[in-house]
């Protein structure tokens, strides 16, 4: 039963089954819990970008705009007074500005960032680079106060930019209020511009027509900002701008800034107002806008409570059920693997081991307990369908097992029928002999002799063929002896049994003699051999019977004289005879030679045919010296030594006597 | 009809090895001459040839000392045509010698008897 080369035991089976959905949902875990630990990682990144560029950046930026406003009063006034507060400032902004470059340039920030936010930083520092530039062409007083304001300005753009590039937060609400926040940051950016200019223009005397373009380009530009932003703050961010916007120092700053571009020159006293009303407002939009991030940080933490949340649930969870799944599947797998392969055991061991048994038993005619031989399979677990199949193949093998029991029962009725006629033949067929041998005393008539020989002959044969069917029966022919026989009257009596035992020439042996208790299978086996002997030679011929000692045993040698047979035929019949097989009711033909086998086997006797020189066939029956007696034995000896006393004679007449009687005793019984 | 079911027959009950018939190989007169039931065999003593059957040596050994067929018969328990049969060969072989029994006439007559009964009275 070896399995053909494209089946494979379920187990591998289950496993491609289940491979499939387990591989899906690991696949799917490491999606989700990928996703998850990138937003937190990008929450980590928002950290990073925050403290190394951002808050960095907004201290810078208040340096800045505080030198641009020293410088811009500087150029205005060119004062010493005036130029050591400008440099002060410079101290102080270089200071900021190599920290923030330190920390623009730091390996936590470039690797925290993209392509493109690093390109906006780049724009940053080379724009910090370029403030050396205008402050050289300062102090040689190269620059106008209109262009190192606009340098000014364009440095705090690039920062401004980055600033934009940088507020990324995985909360599309958020990152829109912290957008709109920058920009009202750079409406007050835009306010210390016009600071700045106007410091510059009160120190010098006025604005120049440039500046007043510019002043009024700033101050549209900043309302415009501001107004566009306002609304799309949300309502708490809102209200803190709203504050800012309605208290009457921002409508006293509107008033101003309209004064200023209106009027070519401002009086000493609105320059100063407007200075402190400016500078009041700065610092009251620097702190709103120190309030609003604070209030957007505050804002952010629950988001990144609920990433972090995320990701543990996605990560831990989705592990948890991944390994659940994997550990059920095996579990549900390796049962339905167990019990199916309990199941095949059970099956096969039913088909090769214990039906062959029990039907070898049955044929060996040992009596069987169908309870016992078959108990029902035996399956575990509890699947449905498997417990269906093992009960369906207890049924099968019941009803086998009950069919083969049946078949032997029968079979041993019909064997018990044909042994009790066969006995009850023998019986009668005894009687009857024994009966034929006492007339056959008493007459001195040869022609009534000659009759009752005849009768005689009849019934030996008739009683071999009854001896016969009770061999088939597999039980012994009843006739048997407690001394040994001499080997001389084993074949002369099995000669005696054939139909044409005229034609039997049985020569003289050694005075050996045979177990008593092989005697009457011995004499039916030589009996059957010479029978096949004069049946198949032709009536005139004779049979040549002889017999004689040999290293193993007693050889007894049958030949004819007939036409023998082909080599092939005899090798046949040879391996018949060495190997009986099972007994068909339907080959009569080899009746003969079944029993020949069978009696062989039973007493380790070997019969071989051979083809005899003469043309004819012979068949050699080798008996094993372990049933064969020596001539010395005493049983034996007086037998066949001739040494008979006068006394022996007596003797006899005296035995028989009674036994005639008992004979005639028994006839009246009938 | 109740019969007595037998179906195991030891030794003597068993019947002969050898049926009787197969001794003479069915032959029930002796092949030269009639022997007579009281007919005396004697063995000759001449040389046995090693193709007698054991029944023969037998009855060679019996009529050492000179027998009667019937006594050789009831000896070797066979019935007496075998016996007849057997030395009937063995007289053809020359083994032994058959001497016919006494006369008939030899016999005391009836009357004879009667004078011997006579004078036994008379004593």
């Amino acid at each position: 039963m070896s399995p053909r080369r494209r089946d494979r035991p379920i187990r591998s089976r289950l496993v491609g089954l289940l491979l499939v959905p387990l591989f899906s949902l690991i696949v799917l875990w490491v999606v989700t819990a990928g996703v998850t630990i990138g937003d937190s990682l990008s929450l980590r990144t928002y950290d990073t970008l925050w403290s190394t560029l951002r808050r960095p950046a907004d201290t810078l930026i208040v340096d800045l705009q505080a030198e641009r406003l020293t410088t811009a009063r500087y150029l205005g006034s060119h004062q010493t007074s005036d130029r050591d507060v400008m440099v002060l400032q410079r101290q102080r902004t270089d200071k900021t500005r190599e920290k923030v470059r330190a920390l623009a340039l730091s390996d936590r920030s470039r690797s925290a960032t993209t392509a493109a936010m690093r390109r906006r930083v780049d724009e940053m520092l080379t724009g910090l680079g370029r403030i050396d530039e205008i402050r050289t062409e300062i102090d040689e007083r190269l620059a106008s106060r209109l262009r190192a304001i606009e340098t000014y300005n364009l440095v705090s753009d690039a920062i401004y930019r980055m600033h934009h590039s940088l507020a990324l937060i995985d909360d599309i609400p958020l990152y829109q209020q912290s957008r709109v926040v920058i920009s009202l940051g750079y409406a007050n950016e835009l306010l210390t511009r016009e600071q700045a200019l106007e410091a510059g223009a009160a120190a010098s005397g006025g604005l120049t027509d440039e500046e007043r373009k510019l002043f009024t380009q700033l101050v549209g530009n900043r309302r415009f900002l501001i107004d566009q932003a306002l609304p799309e703050l949300d309502a708490g961010l809102r209200q803190l701008h709203v504050n800012l916007i309605t208290t009457p120092l921002y409508q006293r700053l509107r008033l101003q800034e309209e004064q200023i571009i209106s009027a070519p020159k401002l009086s000493a006293r609105t320059q100063r107002v407007w200075q402190s009303t400016s500078d009041d407002l700065a610092e009251s939009f620097q702190k709103t806008q120190t309030e609003a991030a604070a209030l957007l940080a505050q804002r952010a933490a629950p988001i990144a409570d609920a990433i972090l949340r995320r990701a543990v649930l996605a990560g831990g969870f989705g592990l948890l059920a991944v390994i659940a799944s994997i550990l059920i599947s095996l579990r549900v797998g390796g049962r339905l693997a167990r019990e199916l392969a309990g199941l095949r055991q059970a099956a096969l061991d039913l088909a090769n081991k214990r039906l062959p048994e029990l039907l070898a038993k049955l044929k060996r005619g040992d009596d069987v307990d169908v309870a016992v031989e078959a108990p029902p399979i035996r399956t575990t677990g509890g699947t449905a369908e498997i417990q269906d199949v093992g009960r369906a193949f207890s049924t099968v093998q019941e009803t086998a097992v009950e069919a083969a029991v049946g078949q032997a029962r029968l079979q041993r009725g019909v064997s018990q029928v044909f042994l009790n006629l066969a006995r009850r033949s023998q019986t009668l067929l005894h009687r009857q002999r024994a009966q034929l041998h006492g007339m056959q005393r008493h007459t001195t008539d040869p022609d009534m002799l000659e009759e009752l020989f005849r009768l005689d002959h009849l019934t030996t044969r008739m009683r071999r063929h009854a001896e016969g069917l009770i061999i088939l029966s597999g039980n012994a022919p009843g006739r048997a002896w407690r001394k040994p026989v001499p080997m001389y009257d084993v074949v002369r009596g099995a000669a005696a049994e054939v139909e044409d035992y005229a034609r039997v020439n049985v020569l003289p042996m050694e005075d050996h003699g045979l177990d008593g208790s092989a005697v009457a299978d011995v004499i039916h086996l030589i009996a059957e051999l010479i029978e096949n002997a004069t049946a198949f030679s032709p009536p005139r011929t004779s049979v040549l019977v002889r017999g004689e000692v040999v290293g193993m045993g007693f050889a007894v040698e049958i030949e004819d004289r007939g036409l023998g047979m082909t080599k092939e035929r005899l090798a046949e019949l040879n391996e018949r005879l060495a190997d009986p097989p099972e007994f068909d009711i339907a080959d009569t033909e080899r009746m003969g030679l079944f029993v020949v086998a069978r009696l062989a086997a039973r007493r380790d006797i070997r019969v071989t045919l051979r083809l005899s020189p003469y043309g004819g066939t012979t068949a050699i029956v080798l008996i094993p010296s372990t049933l064969m007696v020596g001539p010395k034995d005493p049983d034996l000896a007086r037998l066949v030594s001739g040494e008979v006393t006068p006394e022996d004679i007596i003797l006899a007449s005296l035995k028989r006597g009674p036994q005639e009687n008992e004979n005639t005793g028994e006839e009246d019984r009938k | 009809m109740t019969e007595r079911m037998q179906d195991q027959w030891l030794d003597e009950e068993a019947g002969p090895v050898v049926p009787a018939y197969a001794l003479t190989r069915g032959r029930v007169r002796p092949s030269s001459q009639e022997i007579d039931l009281v007919a005396i065999v004697t063995a000759t003593g001449g040389p046995t040839p090693v193709s007698l059957g054991p029944e023969q040596w037998m009855i060679l050994s019996l009529c050492a000392r000179a027998a009667s067929l019937a006594d050789i018969a009831a000896a070797i328990d066979l019935p007496l045509g075998v016996v007849r049969v057997l030395v009937g060969d063995l007289h053809e072989q020359g083994l032994v010698q058959v001497r016919p029994p006494a006369n008939v006439a030899r016999f005391p007559t009836e009357k004879l008897l009667g004078e011997v009964i006579n004078g036994l009275r008379a004593l």
